[in-house]
């Protein structure tokens, strides 16, 4: 049995709460209530072989980290940057925040979610710019919090990531 | 210089080297070993130990030398690495500065023992015999049992991550949210922490909620937390405390090589079952309302109530009935308390009616209790009317005088004598009619002249003429008695009637 902490970081109302709530009850709500603090929830998957149990930390969302929620990614073996596709601004944020976070924490593996893929037509942010960040190792998604496209992907893929960086790290100790 | 004599120098090289040049050899050896540091390390970490063994027992020396360069190295690490310095210290110290305070705690512990003492009862064996088979003291057992409150559940959470390792519940349904539970505390620990400016190294140690609190325990890697409910005492968190410390001694690499691997820790679980303490769930609920026996004795003082109410409203209907049965008495209001023994009735009565308060006899009311109008009235109810007739007749005669000569006790004249006897037949008459006996007294007196014994004699004479010739003019014999009245008032010569009626007998 394996437990991972993974947060979910980015900017304000990007559906970072919508999407955990997506993965974890299936449920979607129109509703902005913006999150205090932190919120956990979990859910149980398989990857690669291993019963894996995701905890969540849904972190209020914030343009630059305070020491508080510097804090609560303590610990964490993965994180997703959260991105709101209709909000060029957005992205420029969760490019910063990922300086931030990976510094402090150089093992934590991440995706990057580019959410409210329904909107298409609304979209700020090109193809070609998750091209680029792919080509630079990063692994990039685009989901939709109300449709549920693409969320359960993202959220193996990093579980995938998650079980593979322990397994590594097991046996180089 | 090639064919002259080897000069003396060479000569006495090569006479040195036949005479001596083995060892030579050892010594070239030996002074290459000399100047190879290399080398020379690792002859002397061969020697080292047991030179510093040698030295450490004949000497203080060493251990002076040392101390200057121990300290500091310690000093460095411990700037250097703080967190890693106070790991190392953290099984070390908790024991340490628990063993000075538990030395205080005992003296406390010892006179709550004694006072204890005194209180001889079941339990107290039975936490005695506890006591003997933990080897913990009384007092302490005392602590642990005594208190209402029960520990229903313990985490053990790592700390960086606030992932549940391991957890205990007395109730498997509390499981399921037991890894939220973890991550919110440590969470909330989190922002405690931040929020608050705590000093360094100080912990958020319970969050209460109403009945039921968290208690927090802080280690370098893991925190352990219990769920308590009632109000346990302080030796809690030394128990958990204890433990904590062990889990860290047996699964210190475990724990801080976590990456979310928690089937490593299955062998913690002896640990939080050791913290999971109190009594048993239901004892410590039932400090809440005992609803059961509660329902019990408001139905129980319902069925008292009630009896208590009909029995009460018996008797006053015994005393309402048995007054609207009498003559001359109509009930117009009559109330009862809504409790009881407290009651008013109201109503009209004739004078001649009984007096209500002797029907309360045999009821069991007090008449104290009783408020009672009684508005006069006439009742036009014949034996009324009879028995109004027999008072006048009563009073008239009293009024009756029949007088005599001085020194006589017979009448010459019979004439008033019997108009007399013919009012007496009435007045008897009317009293049978009202189911009365009728009593004539026939007093007889003289006037105060003359002796005294022969005044007494004149009386009784008169009156006993007057009563035989009632008895011949009709008067039954059996109604009349005869008295003298020697009163002051009464001197004189005359005779007299008092005439009274009772109940006849066995109405
Ligand atoms: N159309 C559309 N709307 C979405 C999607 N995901 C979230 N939203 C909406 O965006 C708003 C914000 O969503 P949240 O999930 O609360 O955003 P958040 O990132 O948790 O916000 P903070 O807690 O304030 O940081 C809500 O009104 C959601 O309904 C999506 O995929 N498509
Ligand atoms: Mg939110």
């Amino acid at each position: 049995m394996l437990h991972f902490k993974v947060c979910l970081i980015g900017s304000f109302g990007v559906g970072k709460t919508s999407l955990v709530k997506r993965f974890v009850s299936s449920i979607y709500d129109d509703r902005y209530l913006t999150t205090v603090g932190v919120r956990v929830d979990r859910r149980e998957l398989h990857a690669r072989g291993h019963e894996v149990t995701l905890v969540l930390w849904d972190l209020a969302g914030e343009d630059n980290f305070t020491s508080l929620s510097m804090k609560h990614l303590r610990g964490m073996s993965g994180y997703m940057l959260v991105v709101d596709g209709t909000r060029q601004d957005s992205f420029l944020t969760a490019l910063r925040l990922q300086g931030e976070v990976a510094a402090a924490h150089p093992d934590a593996r991440f995706v990057l979610l580019a959410n409210k893929s329904d909107l298409r037509e609304d979209w700020e942010i090109s193809p070609e710019d998750l091209d680029r960040l792919e080509k630079q190792g990063w692994s990039a998604h685009a989901t939709s919090a109300k449709t549920g496209d693409g969320v359960e992907a993202a959220f193996q893929h990093l579980a995938d990531n998650l079980v593979e960086a322990a397994a590594s790290a097991v046996q180089t100790a | 210089m090639a064919d002259r004599k080897p000069s003396s120098a060479e000569e006495y090289q090569r006479l040195r080297r036949i005479l001596i040049g083995r060892d030579l050899d050892e010594l070239e050896m030996l002074r290459a070993r000399l100047d190879e540091p290399e080398l020379r390390s690792e002859e002397t970490s061969r020697i080292l130990p047991r030179a510093v063994d040698l030295s450490a027992n004949s000497s203080t020396q060493l251990r002076r030398s040392m101390q200057p360069v121990v300290e500091e190295g310690l000093r460095t690490f411990g700037r250097r690495d703080p967190q890693g310095f106070s790991d190392v210290l953290f099984p070390v110290i908790g024991p340490a500065v628990r063993k000075a305070v538990a030395s205080s705690m005992q003296a406390l512990i010892d006179g709550l023992s004694r006072t204890l003492e005194q209180s001889f009862s079941l339990k107290s064996v039975q936490w005695r015999l506890e006591a003997i088979r933990t080897g913990k003291s009384y007092g302490e057992i005392v602590l642990l049992r005594s208190a209402l409150f029960r520990v229903e559940q313990a985490f053990l959470i790592h700390r960086d991550t606030g992932i549940l390792i391991e957890h205990r519940t007395t109730d498997p349904a509390m499981a399921r949210d037991a890894g939220l539970v973890s991550s919110m505390l440590t969470a909330i620990r989190d922002f405690v922490l931040d929020s608050f400016k705590v000093a360094s190294g100080d912990e958020l140690e319970t969050v209460q909620f109403g009945e039921l609190s968290i208690w927090i325990q802080g280690g370098p890697r893991a925190l352990l937390a219990c769920a308590v409910r009632g109000s346990a005492p302080t030796s809690l968190r030394e128990v958990m405390q204890e433990n904590l410390e062990r889990i860290h001694f047996t699964h210190y690499e475990a724990l801080e090589q976590f990456r979310g691997d928690v089937s490593r820790f299955s062998e913690t679980r002896q640990y939080l079952d050791a913290c999971m303490l109190g009594r048993a769930a239901d004892s410590v609920r039932s400090r809440k309302v005992p609803w059961k026996p509660l329902l019990w004795t408001a139905a129980l003082l319902l069925a008292g109530f009630a009896y208590w109410s009909w029995f009460d409203a018996q008797r006053w209907n015994t005393f309402l009935s048995r007054l609207s049965s009498q003559p001359g008495i109509t009930v117009t209001e009559s109330r009862r308390s809504f409790w009881g023994g407290t009651y008013r009735v109201a109503g009209l009565r004739d004078p001649l009616a009984l007096e209500p308060a002797s029907l309360l006899e045999g009821t069991g009311l007090n008449p104290a209790n009783i408020v009672q109008r009684w508005d006069a009235h006439l009742s036009l109810d014949p034996t009324f009317a009879m028995r109004r007739a027999l008072e006048q007749l009563e009073r008239d005669l009293s009024r009756t005088v029949l007088r005599f000569e001085t020194g006589k006790y017979v009448m010459g004249n019979e004439e008033d004598v019997e108009d007399a006897a013919a009012e007496i037949r009435r007045y008897l008459d009317l009293a049978e009619k009202t189911n009365r006996v009728g009593h004539i007294a026939v007093v007889g007196s003289a006037d105060p002249l003359g002796p005294t014994d022969a005044n007494r004699e004149l009386s009784r004479r008169r009156a006993e003429w007057v009563r035989q010739r009632l008895i011949q003019m009709q008067v039954p014999a059996g109604a009349l008695t005869e008295e003298a009245d020697l009163s002051r008032t009464a001197l004189r010569r005359r005779v007299t009637f008092r005439a009274f009626s009772e109940p006849r007998a066995g109405r």
